[in-house]
């Protein structure tokens, strides 16, 4: 992993020609995590989406960026195996083999079941596989602790943590408190009436 | 190219999990190929006359049922998002998906061909060209939908839009194919056949990147 931090300077992101939120800045040094916050509609999914280079912008978005969205990206006729399977065959990826990964997430007893059988909250838990499957400096998170109990809530903490150890930066957009220590806050505000069109 | 294997793997997988809407396609075929001839009466040549044309017209309007399907499961779910960051560039991934859908909704029924013109007395010489000219067509056809279900993705009405997209666009095909089915391998026959490779070769280099540039524009509308 490159050790240079992320700067995004004076961003902001519109749609249908409205901007969504005052411009921001952002500054993230080696093992920082940022709490994205803002009402509903305040752009966050679009911020972190951009980010992640799915919108087109300004910025380069050089470093290498992992996007969990608030879909899953789960196929409801596939197993949790092959879900597995293809994501790792998309992208070069650690060599983590799967039964370690589904130790992880405590996904073991479920690894044969169809997607569609899964509940929310073991679904969200099987998205966060992708955060081990695949080495990225920069991890987008929307809403990650959508429909977690108390455990998967746990897991998911421990994954962050563990990333902002080994030098990797968190942007998460979240309603919630996530108690991440250290982690910084940025609330998205609605963009002034001279900057709308 | 593992990457492509990956995703290729997951299309026939899911095929096969969801086989009871992949046979939906075999049956809606056969059955407009066994009602056909009732339709239109005890008359074994204009029987013979029409077949290239009928199983060309079951097959093609076939296909378009399809591509609503296409690209949209995996818009929805998010999968579409994971390919921009994978190794897999777009324009392959929508070229990758459009023939795994090709492969597992009409590769058998061309397998099986040759017994529906068989039922519609096609002369024997004929099933050569006739099943050559099907799976040009269809391949055709199949790049055709591709680029038209990437540009629908999001619309409200994809499955008004589709069609009315893909319907001029089916006609040079058509005429071709016909007249490849028709003629033979005869030398007009095999104008038919060259015009439908040029076809081939000009959808295989440009559509695909059409299709990834539309994925792309759809993924920014999301």
């Amino acid at each position: 992993m490159s050790s240079s931090p992320i700067l995004i300077s004076n961003i902001t992101c519109a749609r249908r020609g409205k901007d969504l939120f005052a411009p921001i800045s952002i500054t993230l040094n080696d093992g920082e995590t940022l709490i994205l916050r803002g009402e509903n509609g305040s752009g966050k999914s679009t911020l972190l989406r951009t980010l992640a280079g799915l919108i087109p912008s300004t910025l380069n978005t050089h470093h290498s960026s992992l996007y969990l969205g608030h879909t899953n990206a789960l196929h409801p006729s596939l197993t949790v195996h092959e879900h597995l399977d293809f994501w790792r065959g998309l992208q070069s990826s650690r060599a983590l083999p799967n039964s370690e990964i589904l130790l992880m997430l405590s996904l073991r007893e479920h690894a044969t079941k169809h997607a569609s059988h899964l509940s929310n909250g073991l679904k969200r838990r099987l998205a966060f596989a992708r955060l081990l499957l695949h080495p990225a400096k920069l991890w987008l998170l929307d809403e990650p602790q959508a429909a977690l109990d108390k455990n998967a809530l746990h897991i998911l903490l421990n994954l962050i943590s563990d990333h902002a150890s080994q030098g990797g930066i968190s942007i998460i957009a979240s309603h919630d408190d996530l108690s991440i220590a250290g982690a910084q806050t940025l609330t998205l505000q609605a963009a002034t009436m001279s900057t709308k069109q | 190219m593992s990457a492509s294997l990956a995703l290729f793997q997951r299309e026939m997988l899911l095929a096969w999990r969801v086989r009871g809407e992949t046979a939906a396609h075999f049956v809606f075929i056969l059955l407009i190929i066994t009602l056909f001839p009732f339709a239109l009466g005890p008359d074994t040549q204009l029987l013979q006359k029409l077949a290239p044309g009928l199983l060309l017209l079951a097959i093609l309007l076939g296909q378009m049922l399809g591509f609503e399907r296409l690209f949209s499961g995996d818009f929805h779910n998010g999968t579409l998002d994971l390919i921009p960051c994978s190794n897999l560039p777009l324009p392959l991934y929508a070229l990758i998906k459009s023939f795994a859908q090709w492969c597992a909704l009409f590769l058998p029924i061309l397998i099986f061909s040759p017994l529906f013109m068989l039922l519609l007395h096609v002369d024997l010489n004929a099933i050569a060209p006739l099943l050559l000219s099907l799976t040009l067509a269809s391949l055709l056809v199949q790049f055709l939908g591709m680029l038209a279900s990437a540009l629908a993705l999001g619309a409200k009405n994809s499955g008004l839009i589709l069609p009315l997209l893909l319907i001029p666009f089916y006609i040079p095909v058509m005429i071709f194919a016909v007249s490849l089915a028709a003629q033979g391998f005869t030398a007009e026959g095999l104008q038919a056949l060259y015009f439908l490779c040029a076809l081939f070769f000009l959808y295989l280099s440009t559509l695909p990147f059409l299709s990834g540039a539309a994925l792309r524009s759809a993924l920014e509308s999301l």
